[in-house]
This record gives structure tokens, C-alpha cells and sequence, in this order.
């Protein structure tokens, strides 16, 4: 088990996200701008709410997963590091057809996240006690650390993020640190964040979803809003949902060994799927796999062929995580 | 050979759909959701993110899932409603006790 899942899963890591993208769009029309570009409805949330979503190109398939953030000033968007430059072009190509600018903040901001079941008491030590009243997609100007502080996440464990400009990292990074001595905090590694993702059946693009998936056949129809009339992908994404092809399934070995050489899902000699990812789960002692699977048989408790072991096909969240479970 | 064979798998499969399809119809009907059946992936989220739902609609849940499918639901069962693949391993492991408790 790597310190950093340890740490998440027990306590609490510090990571830096300060490489991903942060874009801030203003203007009269902001709202409608952005809206234009993701698959939610931005109109449907209330102010200081961040909703997970996402941005499809025509054919309906996943270009970036984002957080988005709406504030009374103006909408926050976050995304992975290497969608950045995408993103940034979306949303200048949708604001130029409103009243909107998009200020790209990425260079001149930082992001510090604590992440862990003890991530809530860390941020209350540095940022009030009020903290506590965050919920889950909440976000609060905090005056207190002169940061935006967001509770958003992937790993089923508390999650606050700190945004703040450039000049105040070292600062916060060591008040983090500092205040999360007590709970073991430590400085975590972002490259063990895809196995605690998927252990709740949260997908990182780049780890997880291959080029051209939607977000029907990754899972994520969540991440859609159905009822809204008009987005990029929105014909293709209802397509879909008759007949998605192909749906990405969590698998469980009963080996702690992963499969060795070929990541095709087998019935009966037939392939039915691949393997996009294989990992070892430190809490399940198992090993687990996300494979894309033909729909027809991309169902729970089915159990598959893999490299010659047996892959059954099991239910997500995989496990229920400490915060969830007894939050401090 | 590991696995299942394709009949098998396919006999799963239909058990496991018309149970799933059933609860997603109850889930909708019951929180009137504007949501149709294949809108709601099997393993998203009830709460939180997800389908965003609270405590009291995992209590309309509960009930529909008691009466739709004739279990009954403690307290402590409560932890299996996290999504809807996770309340269909549920209800198939309460059904499968049922049949285990039946005289031969």
C-alpha cells in the first residue's frame, strides 16, 4: 500500500493542483456562455454550487470532465491539466456570442487540496469552524485563508480545495501543513489518485476513458442533464442511451496478483471487452479492473475471463469509505 | 476455462435487468424524477453527486423497494443504498435468503 493511499484513505494527503486548467468567465452573460459549452444546466443550480460535468464534442464523445463553479460575480470552470488549452478554446469561441470575457487564471493562481477522512478538521483548523457548514459541491470566499475553498472530490473521502492567487502558496501550503501535523497530513502523490477514484467508480480521463467514449458508455450519465435542449453532443448522447455499444463495468479478481499479458474480457472464447485499466485495492485486497464491455452483457455478477481468471463484474462504490462511514 | 459460459452470463443477465429495471422504474415513480430508465447509469451515486438525492428520498426508497419486492430493510441495511447496482445486490441477496428459508 503507497503512503499517499494510506494517507487518503486513513487521514488526510496535501496535493498540488495548481496544473490544472481555471478558467473565470464574466460578463451579463456568463451563465448563458458557459451553459453553452457544458452538457449540465448551469440555469438549474444555485449560487456557491459547483457542478461536475461535462464538455462533448458532436458525436457525443467526453473532450473534458470539469468542475464548474457559479459565484455571484461570475462561473469558475476547472479541468484537467492537458485539457486546458481545448477547454480555454470552447469557452472563448461561446463567450465571443454573448456579453462574456474568460479570463484564463491558471498561471496566476494556485490550488492546494487536503484529501482525506481528515481533510474536514484540517480545513476547519485554517479556515473556521464554519467550514463544517460546507456541503458536498459547496464552495465560500473564506476571508480567513483569502481563498476560494471548495469541497468538491473523487475519493469518497473529504475533499477541500483551496484556490488562491500565486503570492500565497508558499503561506498556505505551510499553514496546511502545519495545522494538519496532528492527522498526519503529508504531501500526497497525484499518480495514486486514479486507483482511489475508481475504488468509487469516479473515472480520471486520462486513466480511464479512451478517446471517443461518451458519457453513456463511461457511466457518467450523471454528469448529463437530459431534459436540457441544447448542447454540443446532445443528439448523439440520446442515441446512446439505446444503444451504447460498448459500458464500462467494474471487474474483481479474486487474486491479489493482477492478470498477466492480454486485457481482453473473454465469455465462453468469445471477446466482449478490454481491460483499460488493472489495479491492486489495498482495502479489498483484491485486484479490480474497469473494462468496456459489449452493453448486452455489461452487467453485474457476470463473470468473465480474463487472461484465464475469473473477472466478475461487481457493484460501485466498491467499499464504504471512513468519511462516509463516521465522518470526524 | 475461467468464467462463465454465454448462456449463463445471458440468464444472469436477464435475471439482473428485470430487477434493475423494476427498482429504476420505482426510484423515478416514487421521487418523480425527470428521468427516464436508461438516464441512470447502474452504479452512479444515489447521493451526493450522482443523482443527488437526500435522506428523505433514501426513506421513499426503502419503502418502495419493501413493498415493490417484498424485503424488509433495518437500519443498519441502509449502507447498501449507495447506488442502484449496490440496492439490487441487496434485493437479490434478501430474495436469495427467502428461498434458502423455504421448507423443501
Amino acid at each position: 500500500m503507497s503512503i499517499t493511499y494510506e494517507l487518503v484513505r486513513n487521514q488526510a494527503a496535501l496535493f498540488d493542483f495548481s496544473s490544472e486548467g481555471r478558467f473565470f468567465i464574466r460578463g451579463a452573460d456568463a451563465i448563458e456562455a458557459v451553459n453553452a459549452v457544458i452538457a449540465s444546466d448551469l440555469e438549474a443550480i444555485p449560487e456557491l454550487k459547483a457542478l461536475n460535468t461535462v464538455v462533448l464534442d458532436e458525436s457525443g464523445a467526453i473532450q473534458a470532465i470539469v468542475w464548474v463553479l457559479k459565484t455571484e460575480d461570475g462561473i469558475w470552470v476547472l479541468c484537467d491539466p492537458d485539457r486546458r488549452a481545448l477547454l480555454g478554446e470552447r469557452l472563448v469561441a461561446s463567450a465571443m456570442k454573448y456579453t462574456a470575457e474568460v479570463d484564463d487564471l491558471t498561471e496566476i493562481t494556485l490550488c492546494l487540496a487536503v484529501i482525506g477522512p481528515a481533510a474536514q478538521k484540517i480545513a476547519m483548523a485554517v479556515a473556521g469552524e464554519d467550514v463544517i457548514g460546507i456541503p458536498y459541491l459547496g464552495f465560500e470566499v473564506n476571508e480567513q485563508t483569502d481563498t476560494l475553498l471548495c469541497r468538491l472530490g473523487y475519493t469518497g473521502e473529504f475533499e477541500f480545495r483551496f484556490i488562491a492567487k500565486n503570492e500565497r502558496a508558499s503561506d498556505l501550503r505551510a499553514l496546511l501543513l502545519e495545522a494538519g501535523a496532528e492527522y498526519g497530513l503529508e504531501v500526497g502523490e497525484a499518480s495514486d489518485l486514479p486507483l482511489l477514484m475508481l475504488e468509487m467508480r469516479s473515472l480520471s480521463q486520462r486513466e480511464h476513458i479512451p478517446e471517443g467514449t461518451s458519457p453513456i458508455q463511461a457511466g457518467l450519465h450523471w454528469m448529463v442533464d437530459f431534459r436540457k435542449e441544447c448542447f454540443t453532443g446532445h443528439d448523439a448522447v440520446h442515441a446512446l442511451k439505446m444503444d451504447p455499444g460498448r459500458k464500462a463495468l467494474m471487474l474483481q479478481f479474486e487474486t491479489v496478483t493482477p492478470p498477466v499479458g492480454d486485457q481482453t474480457v473473454r465469455i465462453d472464447q468469445q471477446d466482449v471487452g478490454r481491460c483499460v485499466c488493472v489495479a491492486f485495492s489495498p482495502i479489498l485486497g483484491k485486484t479490480i479492473a474497469l473494462a468496456y464491455v459489449d452493453a448486452a452483457l455489461a452487467w453485474v455478477s457476470v463473470v468473465f475471463d480474463v487472461a484465464g481468471l475469473d473477472a466478475r463484474a461487481v457493484s460501485a462504490p466498491l467499499f464504504i469509505t471512513k468519511t462516509v462511514a463516521s465522518p470526524q | 476455462m475461467a468464467g462463465m459460459t454465454m448462456e449463463e452470463a445471458q440468464a444472469r443477465v436477464t435475471c439482473r435487468r428485470e430487477i434493475t429495471k423494476r427498482l429504476k422504474e420505482q426510484v423515478i415513480g416514487r421521487l418523480m424524477l425527470p428521468l427516464e430508465p436508461d438516464e441512470i447509469a447502474e452504479d452512479s451515486p444515489l447521493f451526493g453527486s450522482g443523482l443527488g438525492l437526500d435522506s428523505v428520498d433514501a426513506l421513499e426508497i426503502v419503502v418502495a423497494v419493501e413493498s415493490e419486492f417484498g424485503v424488509e430493510i433495518t437500519d443498519e441495511d441502509m449502507q447498501a443504498f449507495r447506488s442502484i447496482n449496490t440496492v439490487v445486490d441487496f434485493i437479490e441477496a434478501k430474495q436469495q435468503e427467502k428461498q434458502e428459508e423455504k421448507p423443501v
